[in-house]
């Protein structure tokens, strides 16, 4: 058995590392194409507070990295010394609490598009499902006690859509007091029956405080839902 | 999780979010959202080159020329090479020509507006792995008969290892990339821990069967509760996407197979593989390329090797994935 070991795991590397060494430039591209055309897509996701509303960054104005270094053959990969900002972003923030930490309400929040400064007047109708994913998640009256003083959610019925490549889900949420009183599965127009998620409603948001960090083997439809939950809730701010 | 940086989006068909420890200090934020963004980047690219279901992908590009050697990108031809490898190391049982089998069962519909696309020609559903030929000198792909390539088990994969080696090349030592359940772990969480993660119970949606902890490796699940094909197609013999090409049906073996690898890639396309080989074979297969793995059975009897830490244990990759050349 030995002699075929790690045979497709140092084949999976070596693609890895080509194709990044390839694609570097075209994926920086990429990614600002992604930051200006797909903003509505885009959100910020924030379990907690900050002091401020992020500056928008601007990809395109980014300081260039040196794209020959990404360009450089394999075999110096394995030396690059790292640099230090995950090091050192890392510990030491946990010693000095920011007082808007003190929120630590899980919340979602999203930067604003430089290029889009106000909502444009073309916002999609009821009936298309809105594509913007911007979103603040508290959690659900069932989950622990933590009250989101800020941002309190708005009282009221709000739905959203969530997409999989099967369909849309639209979920609607009830928010009572400033909390997720209740989220259900208002429309499913995914090509399978939605009655198998039938039990997500009560969990998905509650997932925002998992005890695990994360769950593999998560769905396409659980995201989606949650998605539009998540859409839903954003309404709701 | 006190101090944490996330940033997700849509794509794949999934959530995609990217998880920075760290991060409170509001220099630190920009950078992080800088590198993000770039990590995101990754899987706009790859769906770009590789989803099946775009129809101006490079892949569904490819699908519409039989017989004439298609000049490929980097991305393109080395996910098809890898693909492809995984299908002759397991003789068949990965099959990255499913295309037009799916296509027949239903999961052929454009994810956001749920229309039907139609990508390639007929094929007669015949196809197999051994209809691609790759030129590995001028970089080309031929198509021998018609068919679909299916890159989907590996796409994803590899736009998760990008996302990470981003990240990794950007300096970062503890973050997580999470793919709608298909992860990535480096370093440690905010907590200081190694990352936990929960494996979901194959048949009870809310709950999870197993959990342990994870440092520098990825965690792919594949399971036959996933797009539940009910009532979609003409082929009622699939019921889920893990298809064993070898019958054109539904593999039944496994309810859900969790493979632990330094690359999401691997980890994907072998777990896949091992789903349809079933807990045994599958098993095997995974040991013999020195991975780890849960096999969890349709009875819930459960199968690991022994290298799968105990609840609460700790998983510790030999080294970030992104760094490593070659395991050999």
């Amino acid at each position: 058995m030995t002699p075929i070991k790690n045979n497709l795991v140092a084949l999976g590397s070596a693609a890895v590392v080509a194709v990044y060494a390839a694609g570097y430039a075209r994926t920086r591209e990429a990614a600002e194409r992604f930051s200006v055309e797909d903003s509505q897509r885009r959100q910020e996701y924030e379990r907690h507070a900050q002091p401020a509303p992020v500056a928008p960054v601007p990809v395109a104005a980014e300081p260039t990295k040196d794209t020959s270094a990404h360009a450089a053959p394999p075999a110096r990969e394995t030396v690059t010394p790292k640099h230090t900002p995950a090091k050192t972003a890392s510990r030491p923030h946990d010693a000095a609490p920011k007082a808007a930490d003190t929120a630590t309400t899980p919340r979602v929040e999203v930067a604003s598009k430089p290029a889009e400064p106000t909502p444009p007047a073309s916002t999609p109708t009821p009936v298309a499902p809105t594509p913007e994913m911007t979103f603040k998640v508290t959690p659900p009256a069932s989950a622990d006690s933590t009250t989101d003083a800020d941002k309190p959610l708005k009282d009221g019925i709000y739905s959203g859509y969530g997409r999989s490549r099967h369909g849309d889900i639209e979920a609607t949420v009830s928010i009572k007091n400033g909390k997720i009183a209740e989220a259900f599965i208002s429309q499913c127009l995914t090509q399978y029956s939605c009655s198998w998620i039938a039990a997500l409603p009560p969990q998905v948001v509650a997932r925002q405080s998992a005890e695990v960090d994360y769950i593999s083997g998560a769905t396409q439809s659980t995201n989606a839902f949650y998605y539009a939950v998540v859409a839903a809730l954003k309404k709701a701010k | 999780m006190s101090d944490a940086f996330l940033l997700s989006t849509a794509s794949m068909g999934t959530v995609v979010t990217i998880h920075i420890v760290g991060g409170a200090a509001s220099s630190d934020r920009a950078a992080h959202h800088r590198a993000a963004e770039r990590a995101l980047g990754w899987f706009r690219e790859v769906e770009r080159v590789c989803s099946r279901f775009e129809p101006t992908s490079e892949v569904s590009q490819l699908s519409s020329r039989v017989g004439e050697a298609v000049p490929a990108s980097p991305m393109l031809f080395a996910a098809t090479h890898f693909a492809l490898a995984v299908a002759e190391e397991t003789g068949g049982a990965f099959d990255p020509t499913l295309g037009s089998l799916l296509e027949a069962a239903g999961f052929n519909h454009e994810h956001r507006s749920g229309w039907p696309v139609r990508i390639a020609p007929a094929t007669n559903g015949a196809a197999s792995f051994r209809d691609i030929e790759l030129d590995a000198d001028a970089h080309t792909i031929t198509l021998v008969r018609p068919l679909l390539l299916d890159l989907g088990a590996v796409a994803k994969g590899l736009a998760i290892d990008m996302a990470a080696k981003e990240l990794d090349d950007n300096g970062y030592e503890n973050f997580a990339v999470d793919a709608g359940g298909d992860l990535y772990f480096a370093g440690k969480n905010a907590a200081g821990e190694p990352w936990s993660v929960g494996l979901r119970h194959p048949r009870r949606e809310a709950d999870i069967i197993e959990e342990f902890r994870v440092s520098n490796s990825a965690v792919c699940t594949s399971g036959d509760y996933e797009r539940r094909a009910v009532g979609g197609g003409d082929n009622t013999a699939i019921e889920h996407h893990i298809v064993d090409p070898r019958t054109g049906t539904s593999a039944k073996r496994c309810a859900s197979v969790t493979t632990l690898a330094p690359s999401a890639m691997v980890a994907d396309a072998l777990g896949t593989a091992a789903f349809v080989l079933g807990p045994i074979d599958g098993l095997a297969l995974l040991e013999r390329h020195g991975l780890d793995a849960v096999i969890i059975t349709p009875a819930l009897e459960r199968t690991a090797t022994a290298g799968v830490p105990a609840a609460g244990g700790v998983y510790r990759g030999e080294s970030p994935t992104t760094g490593r050349m070659s395991a050999g």
